[in-house]
C-alpha cells in the first residue's frame, strides 16, 4: 500500500531545479527514504507536507546550483545592499530620478485610465450565471438593392426551435414600448396617467427563466401573462412604502398584476428595462421582437446554425420568397452582443475603433515613458561603469551585475505607479464623465486590475532595464580600472529612441488635429434641414387621443413663435431607424419588388424640418387623412431608380395599393453624416402618432416650452408632458467621436509633456557634461544664442527627422480611419505644420532651462577646476 | 584561522561517521547521533555539518549502494578522511590530558558535595 505513494512530483522538481547537481542525488534519496519511513507513522497527506518541508528548508546558499544563469545565489542576499546603492544613486540625481519617475508616472496613469476603461466594456451582458448559454437572434435581410441586419426578428423563431431541437432549453421574445402607466381601473381615455415610462417591456412569460436575475420579493414562477415584475426603483416610484406585490399597475390600455421586485439592473447592460410585464402573445404589441435562445448545458450552440437556418427557411424565408428577398437568422452569443457590429433597431454598442485606439494611445504612451527611463538610465551608464569594475574586481558576477540595475530600474518602477495611480484616480471623475460611465475607483484596486498592473510594471521594469544592465555587466573592470572608460558606443541608441519618442508623439498630435477638424465637418455642416430648435413631444400612443393631438397641433400653430408642426408615426424623425417595407417599383423601365426606407408624416412635416422641394407639392390634407394614396420621395430615391419624370411615376406597396408620387425632395440627412443618403419614400399618414415635432423660434426658447407645455395641459387631460429636442438627438450621433476626440486630446498632452520631460532629463544630463565645453566657447567670446544652438542642435536636429517620419505614419493612419466616413476632412499641410512647430517650440524651451543656467555661468568657476 | 578545530558538533559527527563504517549516509547518521544524545538534532543540520567537512577536508565521500525506497537514488558514503583522523586524534589527545590532570576528588556528584558538612 505505502510503496505506491510518491513523493510530490512538483517538490521534487523544485528540488531539481535548484539543487546543486553534485548533491542532488544522495539528498533526493535521503529525502525519499525519509518519507517511506514516515508513511509508517503519518497520513500520506502529512507526510508529503513534511517533504515539501524538507525540500523547502534545504534551499540554502550551499545546496544551490553555482552555474545556473550566472546568477550566484550571493546576490540574493546582497539585495539589501543593491537597494542601499540603488537609492543613493537614484537621490544623487535627483533631477534625473524626478523626470523618469513623473514621466513613467503620467505613462502608467494614461495606461491605467485606459485599462479600466476596457475592463469596464468587456463586463457587458456577462453577470448572469448562464448568461454564456444565451444567444441572440437576429435577421438579415438582402436583395438586389440593399442589405439589411435587424437586431429583430420573428417573435416565432423562439418556440419554433424549442420545438423540434432538444438542444433548447427554453426562449424569450420582448418589445419595448413607451407606455403611459395609470393608477387605477377606469377606462384608459378617464384615468389619471402616473407616468410615462420609455424602459418598460413586454415579454412572454419566459423571459426570468432565460435571464436569471434574482428576486428581492415574489419569483420568476408566478411570472404569467397580464402580471408585471417591478425593479426596486420603480416599485418605489409608484408604491412608495407599501407593498407592492399583489397590487395592480394599469399600463396603456391592460392592468397588470405586480407579482414580483428585482434588484435594478447593473450598469454593464444593453437591455436595461425598469419593468417587464408578461402577456401572453407578444405579436400583439409588435410583429418584430428581440429573441433570445437558452441552450441547455453542455450542448454545443456554435453547431446550431444549419437548424437555425432551417427555421428560417420554413417560416421567414416562405414570405420573402414574394418579394425576392433573401434572409437568414443569425445567433449572437449575449457576452458579444455588446461588441457586435450595430445593426437596424439595435441596442448601444461599445465603440470597437475606439476600444482599439485607445488601447494603442496608451501602449504608445507607455513606450514614450519607458524610452525615457531607458535613455537616462543609459545617458548615466558612463558614471556607472567605474563602480562596476570595482564590484566585478572584487568577485561579482555578470549575473549579479544585471540583477542589480534590473533592482534599480524596478525601484523606479514601482514608485512610478504609485504615482501613476494617484494620477489616474485624480483624473477618472474627468473620463468617467467624457465617456459616460460609471467606473469606481476602487476599481483600481481589484484584483484583476492590479494584477495586470502589477505584470506590466515588472515587463517594464525588465524591458527598460535590461539593457543598460546588459551593457554594464559587458564592462571589463581592467579597463575600467585602468581608467580607459569607454563613453560612447550607446548614442545611437540613444538618439533612434529620440527619434522613436517624437515620432509617436507627433504622430499622435497631427492625429488629434485631423480628427477635430473631422468631428467639426460632421457636427457644422448642414444636414440639409433647419437649424431652428425643433421640439420632439412623446404623443400617446392610443387612438382615443386621435383628436386630441390634431387640435393640440393646430392650437400650437396659432401661438406667434411656433412656425410649424408636424404628427409623425412610428421612428419617422431624423436619426431613427426607418421602418421598412417591400414595394413594387419600376426601377430603369422594369418592374420589380423591393424593399426600401419608409416614414409616416402628415402635411405640415415638410415646413417643419423645412426640407426642400425639386418637384411636386407637399401633401394635402385629405391625403394625410387617408382619402388619397399618394407619396413624396427624395432624390436619392428617385437617382436609384433612374427616374426621368418622377412626378408620373407610381410606387405599389406590397399589399397593392398604389401611390402617386406628389413631389420630390432633395435630399437630407436622416441618419448621421457617417452614413451616405439613404432613398426614402415618404408616405402621408396621421392615424398612428409616435411624436408632435414643433419648430420653435429660437429666441427666448425657454418662455416658448412653458406656453407650449400650458396648452397641453389644457389640451391633453393631463397626459405627461415628455419631450427632446431634435438637435440633441442629431448630437447624439456623433458622441463616439466628441468621446473620442477629447479622450484623444486628453491623451496627447499626457505623451508630449511625457516625451519633454524625457528631453528635459537628457539635456540636463548634457549641459552638465558639457559644462567645460560651454566655459571655453564663452572665454572664445560666444554669444547666448550661439550657446543655445550649440547645445541643441543634435535635439532639434533629431525631432527634425522625427517629424519627417510622422508624416507618412500619420497620413496614413489617419487617412485609414477617415474611410468609415462618407465626408472627409482633407488631410492638409498646415496640420503637419502646426504639429512641427508646436513640438518644436515646446522642446526648445523645455532645453532652454539648462542652456539659459549653463550659459549663465560664470567661465571662470568652470575653467579654474584645471 | 577559524576551521583547523573541530567544534563539539562537527567532532560529534565526526565520531559518528567513524562508528557506523559502511552506513554512514548523512540520514543514518542523523537517526545514530540523536539515539544516542537524545537530542532532536535535524536532518539538515548534519548534512549542512558534512558538507562543511568535507570541504574541510576531514570526510571523504563515495557514492553506495541504492534502495528502492530511496527512489532508486544512490547513498552518499562518508568516511574519515587522514585529515579528519587526525583532528579526531588530536583532540581526543587534548581531551585525555586534561582528563588526566583533573583530582578525583573533583569528580564526586553535587548531591554528594553538598550532604558533606560545611567546614569553617
Amino acid at each position: 500500500m505505502s510503496k505506491e505513494i510518491q513523493p510530490p512530483k512538483l517538490a521534487d522538481r523544485f528540488l531539481e531545479w535548484y539543487c546543486d547537481p553534485a548533491l542532488l542525488e544522495d539528498l533526493q534519496g535521503d529525502f525519499h527514504e525519509r518519507f517511506t519511513q514516515r508513511l509508517r507513522y503519518y497520513s500520506p497527506f502529512k507526510a508529503k507536507r513534511l517533504y515539501w518541508w524538507d525540500v523547502i528548508r534545504f534551499f540554502k546558499p550551499y545546496t544551490i546550483n553555482k552555474n545556473k544563469n550566472g546568477l550566484h545565489p550571493s546576490a540574493i542576499f546582497m539585495f539589501g545592499n543593491y537597494l542601499k546603492t540603488s537609492y543613493r544613486g537614484l537621490m544623487k540625481e535627483k533631477v534625473n530620478t524626478l523626470v523618469s519617475i513623473l514621466g513613467l508616472g503620467l505613462g502608467l496613469s494614461a495606461f491605467i485610465l485606459i485599462s479600466l476603461y476596457v475592463n469596464d466594456e468587456l463586463k457587458y451582458d456577462r453577470y448572469l450565471s448562464n448568461s454564456e448559454r444565451i444567444y441572440r437572434i437576429t435577421t438579415s435581410y438582402t436583395s438586389e438593392t440593399s442589405k439589411e441586419h435587424a437586431a429583430w426578428g420573428e417573435p416565432s423563431v423562439g418556440p419554433m426551435c424549442k420545438e423540434r431541437y432538444a438542444e433548447i432549453e427554453n426562449y424569450t421574445s420582448l418589445v419595448n414600448e413607451p407606455v403611459t402607466v395609470r393608477n387605477d381601473n377606469r377606462p384608459f381615455a378617464n384615468s389619471i396617467p402616473l407616468g410615462r415610462e420609455e424602459k418598460f417591456f413586454y415579454s412572454d412569460t419566459n423571459y426570468f427563466s432565460v435571464f436569471d436575475y434574482q428576486f428581492i420579493k415574489g419569483s420568476k414562477k408566478s411570472f404569467k401573462a397580464n402580471t408585471i415584475v417591478l425593479t426596486e426603483s420603480v416599485a418605489r416610484k409608484y408604491f412608495e412604502d407599501e407593498d407592492p406585490l399583489g397590487k395592480s399597475l394599469g399600463i396603456e390600455k391592460r392592468e397588470f398584476l405586480v407579482v414580483g421586485i428585482i434588484e435594478d439592473l447593473p450598469l454593464h447592460t444593453d437591455l436595461k428595462f425598469d419593468a417587464m410585464m408578461a402577456i401572453s402573445n407578444v405579436s400583439e404589441i409588435s410583429g418584430w421582437t428581440f429573441n433570445f435562445l437558452l441552450f441547455k448545458k453542455g450542448s454545443k450552440p456554435e453547431s446550431f446554425q444549419p437548424k437555425l437556418d432551417r427555421v428560417f427557411q420554413e417560416s421567414v424565408q416562405l414570405e420573402f420568397d414574394d418579394y425576392s428577398t433573401e434572409g437568414r437568422y443569425h445567433m449572437e452569443k449575449l457576452s458579444d452582443v455588446h461588441f457586435g457590429t450595430p445593426k437596424v433597431f439595435d441596442t448601444p454598442k461599445s465603440s470597437k475603433t475606439n476600444l482599439y485606439l485607445f488601447s494603442s494611445v496608451a501602449l504608445l504612451i507607455l513606450i514614450i515613458a519607458g524610452i525615457n527611463h531607458l535613455n537616462l538610465s543609459l545617458a548615466t551608464t558612463a558614471r556607472k561603469q567605474s563602480e562596476v569594475g570595482i564590484r566585478k574586481a572584487i568577485g561579482a558576477k555578470n549575473g549579479e551585475i544585471r540583477f542589480q540595475f534590473l533592482t534599480k530600474s524596478l525601484i523606479i518602477c514601482i514608485l512610478s505607479l504609485v504615482i501613476g495611480v494617484l494620477i489616474a484616480l485624480y483624473f477618472l471623475p474627468y473620463l468617467n464623465i467624457i465617456t459616460s460611465k460609471q467606473v469606481d475607483w476602487t476599481e483600481v484596486f481589484s484584483f484583476k486590475i492590479s494584477l495586470y498592473l502589477i505584470g506590466s510594471i515588472i515587463l517594464l521594469a525588465i524591458a527598460a532595464g535590461s539593457y543598460p544592465a546588459f551593457y554594464l555587466a559587458a564592462v571589463k573592470p581592467v579597463e575600467v580600472l585602468k581608467g580607459r572608460l569607454k563613453l560612447g558606443g550607446k548614442t545611437l541608441v540613444m538618439k533612434s529612441l529620440i527619434v522613436l519618442q517624437f515620432t509617436i508623439s507627433l504622430t499622435l498630435i497631427i492625429s488629434s488635429i485631423l480628427i477635430s477638424r473631422q468631428l467639426q465637418l460632421l457636427q457644422n455642416k448642414n444636414h440639409g434641414m433647419t437649424q431652428d430648435p425643433v421640439m420632439l413631444i412623446d404623443v400617446p400612443r392610443n387612438k382615443s387621443f386621435y383628436s386630441a393631438v390634431n387640435k393640440y397641433k393646430y392650437d400650437l400653430l396659432q401661438l406667434p413663435f411656433v412656425n410649424a408642426t408636424s404628427v409623425v408615426g412610428f421612428n419617422s424623425w431624423p436619426t431613427q431607424d426607418m421602418d421598412i417595407d417591400v414595394y413594387e417599383v419600376k426601377q430603369n423601365g422594369e418592374w420589380s419588388l423591393k424593399p426600401f426606407n419608409n416614414i409616416e408624416v402628415d402635411e405640415g412635416y415638410f415646413e417643419t424640418l423645412d426640407l426642400t422641394f425639386i418637384a411636386g407639392r407637399i401633401f394635402t390634407q385629405e391625403e394625410t387623412r387617408g382619402a388619397y394614396q399618394a407619396v413624396i420621395v427624395n432624390k436619392a430615391f428617385v437617382d436609384n431608380m433612374q427616374w426621368v419624370d418622377p412626378l408620373n411615376e407610381v410606387v405599389v406597396h406590397e399589399n397593392g395599393v398604389d401611390s402617386r408620387v406628389v413631389g420630390v425632395i432633395d435630399n437630407f440627412h436622416y441618419k448621421s453624416m457617417k452614413t451616405d443618403f439613404e432613398p426614402i419614400l415618404i408616405f402621408p399618414e396621421n392615424r398612428f402618432p409616435e411624436k408632435l415635432l414643433v419648430r420653435i423660434e429660437a429666441e427666448n426658447w425657454m418662455d416658448h416650452i412653458e406656453q407650449i407645455e400650458l396648452d397641453w395641459k389644457t389640451n391633453m387631460k393631463g397626459q405627461p408632458f415628455e419631450f427632446q429636442f431634435l438637435n440633441d438627438q442629431i448630437q447624439a450621433q456623433y458622441a463616439d467621436e466628441v468621446a473620442m476626440r477629447k479622450v484623444f486630446n486628453f491623451f496627447v498632452v499626457i505623451a508630449i509633456s511625457v516625451a519633454c520631460l524625457g528631453l528635459f532629463g537628457l539635456v540636463s544630463l548634457s549641459s552638465a557634461n558639457r559644462l567645460k565645453e560651454i566655459g571655453i566657447r564663452k572665454v572664445m567670446g560666444a554669444k547666448s544664442s550661439q550657446l543655445w544652438f550649440a547645445l541643441t542642435r543634435d535635439y532639434l536636429t533629431l525631432i527634425f527627422i522625427a517629424f519627417v517620419v510622422s508624416i507618412p505614419v500619420a497620413a496614413i493612419g489617419i487617412s485609414s480611419w477617415l474611410e468609415n466616413f462618407i465626408y472627409k476632412t482633407s488631410i492638409s499641410v498646415d496640420a503637419f505644420l502646426i504639429s512641427g512647430l508646436v513640438t518644436l517650440i515646446v522642446a526648445a524651451i523645455t532645453m532652454s532651462f539648462h542652456v539659459i543656467r549653463a550659459s549663465n555661468i560664470n567661465p571662470t568657476t568652470i575653467l579654474n577646476h584645471e | 584561522m577559524k576551521g583547523t578545530n573541530l567544534g563539539e558538533f562537527e567532532e560529534l559527527v565526526l565520531l559518528a561517521v567513524a562508528a557506523m563504517q559502511d552506513e554512514a549516509y548523512s540520514l543514518a547518521i542523523t537517526e545514530e547521533i540523536n539515539r544516542i544524545t537524545k537530542r532532536n538534532i535535524t536532518f539538515g543540520v548534519v548534512h549542512s555539518a558534512l558538507d562543511r567537512m568535507e570541504k574541510k577536508g576531514y570526510v571523504d565521500s563515495e557514492m553506495g549502494g541504492a534502495t528502492k525506497e530511496r527512489g532508486g537514488r544512490r547513498k552518499r558514503i562518508f568516511k574519515v578522511s587522514a585529515a579528519g583522523k587526525n583532528a579526531l586524534i588530536k583532540s581526543k589527545d587534548q581531551r585525555d590530558e586534561l582528563w588526566g590532570m583533573i583530582p578525583n576528588f573533583v569528580l564526586i556528584s553535587n548531591e554528594q558535595r553538598n550532604s558533606t558538612p560545611k567546614a569553617r
